[in-house]
């Protein structure tokens, strides 16, 4: 096992090589630099060219590509073309915000979508089972953008029990457990928002292999041996019908750094995902590659833990 | 199926709009200001930022537009404008200005009152601080056009010079400037605001916007002082009790980042103050809002078709007359702007002194006149078509290519080709581009038409923009008299005069009106809401938020 876990890490190396030379090259390729569009009549032409210089867009590609790879390596991240600031320090800024808000919507997700699949598969085609699948279609339908203007509109400013935007409250003094609750009031409204569609595509995959496990033969056979419903359920049914859900919990550890663009832009959530976007549009690498390459280290751990998870659950399954 | 997703989808607008005006009504019965009576002092007001500001609270560095909301009530500089448009030192640091010898000394006398927010006198010392650093090779800010007419200051940025060599100081307060040349425009282009010599000699230059008193202890000269920054969320301005104008009313504002969408519905909860830059299509439902105070007046910005001059297809003075004749920009003022916008004709926006109403009326909207231009250069339907073919007889089409992010222009590219298709235009109109690579295609050459915005300063001079050759003249417009006129209106000593200078602008705005180096589209209307609970708002072409006065905005208890 250890032997496996030092191997997948090793090959792992030139995976992220890989990936932050297809980065860069996209990026390069892409027209247009940090400064196109950024003209003001009454700022001198020449301080864009030397911007230009300054920042290395003379040079080769290549060299490019190397210069930053070296600073990379040694934890120097660069500094924004935009923003000239420390770009380890915007990422710093926001990271935390980001999986604070990611983590609550997957706990959110899990609490509610595993109840409700189990519940909805153990009545399949009742008329209780389709309302929940049509609310599961409802959900995976609204547009996030949309959904979370109504749930602002809704829970801040109708009900006034959500605030609706940062993580805190303005010129808080908050210490301790007080801090704590004004940051889960701020987070649950956006999580939320990101947990619905979630949930209703969780639903959907654990009804579908809760159903699928149920009509499998060693249920069977444990009914057979007069087992009682609940414990088929529990103990046979439910440990089959779960293992897809490692997978994606696998993909989702690597959505957690990723940001959500729409929500946290909505919600006005300090998170990375925003500023990955505005990076994109300006063509500001120092941001986009920092950002890019830590959601790929992620979505790669996350694929080795849910493996290593898969032997844990699926005696099965071995690694050597 | 198709018919169920449309049933829901109207639910769910109907839903939306029912809290929609619940909230609107719930605000009506708890709010009774009445905006009159003495001032009152205490209270806080907040303020909507649509993105979060970088965090470099330094005049001298910053280039972030929230960043400048902070610095606008945290920085005063030396030079000012009253609500005409007229220079004036009245709430400014400055105290007076005289030209000299010919225009080309310029001696600036500064007030003595003024403090920094750690007590320490604002001297002109700091004023001669900031255009040293400004000079210096080291400096990574963008300013240095801002200071390039004092005589030296080229010298320095090459590294010849360790000091700018048209400066003299006078006394604690006054300092003489040798300038290059006779400019009538110097006192609005010259970099005006101090820099704390006491708190940055000392740190190098290139550490300066990420140094302790840019990003941390903000110390700043104005009004309020900041209090608290959370990054990317909020800053929290505190009053200034020591200020040389008198202290404010109120004890507090707060820069909240908000989104643009929940902004209008935070303000009509009550929860935010400010808002700036409304959508045109919000005016009227938030101007039928009791509580809420909207404004508009037109920006020092227009948005144009840019007619690429190196395109072979493009060089017919009719051909580019025909094009305005042809696009009903009227129409889309109505349509696109609800109106909260005019049609323009010249490069000088309505809001300016220099702009010249006589062109007003130029180039309506004509179909029949387009046509017959057309036809009379040489562009016929040959082939029955519906379209013309070029004066060789061959296909003639033109590339229109535009931006996202302004989803009015967006809107308007559409409907230009439809206009232009009416009066025999064959136009290929292009997928939008984000604006990195659309301004890298404009940058280059690369388009034929082109849709863009300027955002303009007070100071009607178009160098930097229409000269021949200025790195900004992506229209590649090439004209020896619109130089000409352009020079004469800011060097020559007439231009000292502002009438005579308003007649210089008249002139070059009309020559190249019948020119048509691009199609001006139109100007949009810089539209502003505010909680009518905020009394002694002052709204002129700054807007509300931008206005010198926010130290006059109170509250009542």
């Amino acid at each position: 096992m250890s032997q496996y876990i030092v191997r997948r890490f090793l090959i792992s190396i030139p995976v992220i090589i890989l990936i932050s030379v297809i980065l860069f090259s996209l990026v390069q390729l892409a027209p247009g630099d940090a400064f196109s569009g950024q003209f003001d009549p009454n700022i001198d032409a020449s301080y864009y060219e030397k911007m230009r210089k300054d920042f290395g867009f003379d040079k080769p590609p290549v060299e490019q590509y190397f210069m930053w790879a070296s600073n990379f390596i040694q934890g120097d991240f660069g500094i924004s073309f935009r923003h000239k600031v420390e770009v380890s320090e915007m990422i710093g800024n926001r990271i935390g915000n980001t999986f604070f808000l990611a983590i609550t919507a997957m706990i959110i997700t899990y609490i509610l979508a595993i109840p409700i699949g189990i519940f909805s598969a153990e009545r399949p085609y009742s008329k209780i089972d389709y309302t929940i699948t049509g609310i599961s279609f409802v959900g995976l339908s609204i547009p996030t953008f949309y959904g979370a203007l109504i749930a602002i509109y809704l829970f801040s400013f109708y009900l006034g029990w959500f605030p609706y935007s940062g993580t805190e409250t303005v010129g808080n003094d908050y210490t301790g457990m007080a801090y704590i609750l004004d940051k889960l009031h701020h987070v649950l409204l956006p999580a939320f928002t990101l947990a619905f569609l979630s949930i209703a595509a969780y639903t959907r995959y654990i009804r579908a292999s809760v159903l699928d496990a149920k009509q499998q033969d060693f249920v069977r056979t444990a009914f057979a041996k007069g087992l009682d419903q609940k414990v088929v359920l529990r103990k046979h049914v439910l440990r089959n019908a779960l293992l897809p859900l490692i997978t994606l919990f696998g993909l989702d550890l690597g959505l957690l750094v990723s940001g959500a663009i729409i929500t946290e832009s909505i919600f006005s959530w300090p998170g990375l995902g925003r500023l990955l976007y505005e990076a994109t549009i300006n063509r500001d690498y120092p941001i986009l590659m920092a950002g890019y390459m830590i959601i790929a280290i992620f979505v790669l751990i996350g694929n080795l833990i849910a493996d290593i998870l898969y032997s844990v659950a699926d005696p099965r399954i071995r690694y050597d | 199926m198709k018919k169920k997703l449309s049933f829901l989808s109207i639910s769910f607008i109907l839903v939306l709009s029912v809290f929609l005006s619940a909230c609107g009504n719930k605000q009506d019965a708890g709010s009774g200001n009445g905006a009159t009576g003495e001032p009152q002092d205490g209270g806080k007001v907040t303020l909507a930022m649509f993105s979060a500001p970088q965090g470099i609270f330094n005049p001298v560095f910053y280039e972030d537009q929230y960043d400048a909301y902070v610095l606008e009530y945290t920085f005063d500089d030396l030079f000012g404008y009253d609500s005409n448009l007229n220079i004036s030192t009245e709430k400014s640091l400055g105290d007076s200005y005289k030209f000299e010898n010919d225009n080309k000394t310029l001696t600036i006398k500064m007030k003595q009152e003024a403090k920094w927010h750690d007590g320490k006198p604002v001297t002109i010392d700091d004023m001669i601080f900031a255009w040293e650093v400004i000079a210096d090779k080291e400096y990574t800010g963008p300013r240095f056009s801002n200071i390039s007419m004092i005589k030296g200051a080229q010298e320095k940025k090459d590294g010849k010079a360790d000091k700018i060599a048209g400066i003299t100081k006078i006394d604690d307060y006054t300092v003489k400037l040798e300038l290059n040349q006779a400019q009538a425009n110097t006192i609005s282009e010259i970099w005006d605001y101090p820099l704390a010599k006491h708190l940055y000699e000392g740190v190098p230059i290139k550490d300066m916007p990420n140094a302790e008193p840019t990003k941390k202890n903000i110390v700043g000269n104005a009004e309020f002082k900041v209090k608290e920054i959370k990054a990317n969320e909020y800053v929290v301005l505190e009053r200034n009790d020591d200020y040389w104008r008198g202290k404010a009313h109120l004890d507090q504002i707060v820069l909240k980042v908000v989104n643009q969408d929940v902004a209008i519905g935070a303000l009509k909860k009550g929860d935010v103050d400010f808002v700036p830059q409304i959508q045109p299509k919000e005016f009227d439902d938030l101007d039928k809002n009791d509580n809420v105070e909207i404004k508009e007046i037109g920006d020092f910005g227009y948005q144009y078709m840019g007619i690429n001059h190196e395109s072979t297809k493009l060089q017919d003075q009719k051909l580019r007359q025909a094009l305005v004749y042809g696009i009903d920009r009227a129409a889309m003022v109505k349509g696109l702007l609800k109106g909260h916008g005019y049609v323009l004709n010249q490069h000088i926006p309505k809001v300016s002194w220099a702009y010249n109403e006589g062109l007003d009326d130029a180039y309506p909207y004509d179909v029949e006149k387009a046509k017959s231009i057309l036809a009379e250069a040489g562009y016929k339907d040959l082939n029955g078509d519906g379209f013309v073919e070029g004066k060789d007889g061959k296909a003639f089409s033109l590339k229109l290519d535009y931006p996202t992010g302004n989803p009015v222009r967006e809107q308007s590219a559409p409907i230009i080709k439809e206009n232009l298709e009416k009066i025999g235009l064959k136009i290929d109109l292009q997928q939008p581009r984000e604006v990195a690579s659309h301004y890298d295609a404009v940058e280059q050459g690369k388009t034929e038409l082109y849709l863009a915005g300027w955002g303009l300063v007070p100071d009607p001079d178009p160098s930097g923009i229409f000269l021949s050759t200025d790195t900004f003249n992506y229209l590649r417009y090439k004209n020896a008299e619109s130089d000409k006129l352009i020079k004469a209106a800011v060097t020559s000593s007439d231009a000292f005069d502002q009438a005579k200078r308003k007649e210089m602008y008249k002139t070059w705005t009309e020559k190249i009106n019948e020119d048509v180096p691009q199609v001006f589209l139109y100007g949009q209307n810089r539209i502003e809401a505010w909680n009518k609970r905020v009394n002694g708002v002052t709204f002129d072409w700054r807007g509300a938020i931008e206005s010198p006065d926010a130290i006059d905005w109170w509250v009542a208890k």
